[in-house]
């Protein structure tokens, strides 16, 4: 990582219906991404678990949308090779499990640097990151389960350390 | 650079991506298609350099590739 970019921890929560070959799942994952702004116009989001997405731009908007669809570009390819539900989920789960460890040790190092220097975070809404673990939930809808409360927000939020 | 940095592994397009697999990791988001043609070739390098970090090649790939500097 650049000693220069400007680097905080990140939390989201992303709520997805996924259609697949016979089936509709719902996938609620939250995880952890480290917010990098490495230039003038260069902003990037860099999953740590799941550690295998990432999403850039000129921005905070730009890249945190890019982040989301380079996240569902994966969940709709697994969906066109996954021959049933439990397929789908198993290769989702996978997907999940795996931390990318360089920029788990980054988001680490970025949490405690806040814990260190909480006014940088002034005027952000943070969230504790300790409330906030990576977890996922994979689950088949059926019509039973097919209800409005499903519908749910994106959220990406600023993480801050317990003591900050 | 994949040749040289991750002798052995493997690479299978899908509909959105890319999937490389090496030794136990799987990277499945390398974009291509209308998602890897942006015009600010910046934006594309996060991509490359997130995967040799993700795949434990990044010492490698920064000798292979200018942009990962």
């Amino acid at each position: 990582m650049d000693s220069t970019a400007k680097t905080y921890s990140l939390v989201f929560s992303f709520p997805d219906v996924i259609v697949g070959n016979g089936f509709t799942a719902r996938v609620e994952l939250k995880g952890h991404a480290l917010f990098v702004q490495e230039g003038e116009e260069s902003t990037w989001l860099y999953g740590v678990q799941p550690g295998a997405v990432a999403g850039g731009g000129k921005d905070w908007a730009e890249a945190t949308r890019a982040f989301k669809e380079n996240y569902l570009s994966v969940l709709f390819d697994i969906a066109i090779e996954a021959v049933d539900y439990e397929g789908f989920k198993s290769a989702v789960e996978a997907f999940f499990s795996e931390v990318n460890e360089p920029n788990q040790e980054e988001w680490a190092r970025a949490l405690d640097n806040v814990r260190r220097n909480p006014d940088q975070l002034a005027g952000h809404t943070t969230v504790k990151a300790e409330d906030h673990p990576p977890c996922l939930r994979v689950s088949m809808l059926d019509q039973r389960s097919m209800n409005p409360r499903v519908n749910q927000f994106d959220a990406v939020e600023v993480a801050r350390a317990a003591a900050a | 650079m994949l040749d040289a940095c991750a002798p052995g592994h493997t690479r299978k397009e899908r509909d959105h991506n890319w999937c490389i697999r090496f030794g136990t990791k799987s990277y499945p988001s390398l974009p291509k298609g209308p998602h890897g043609r942006r015009e600010n070739p910046a934006i594309q390098v996060g991509h490359v350099k997130n995967m040799a970090r993700h795949l434990g090649i990044l010492d490698c790939a920064k000798q292979r590739l200018e942009g990962l500097q």
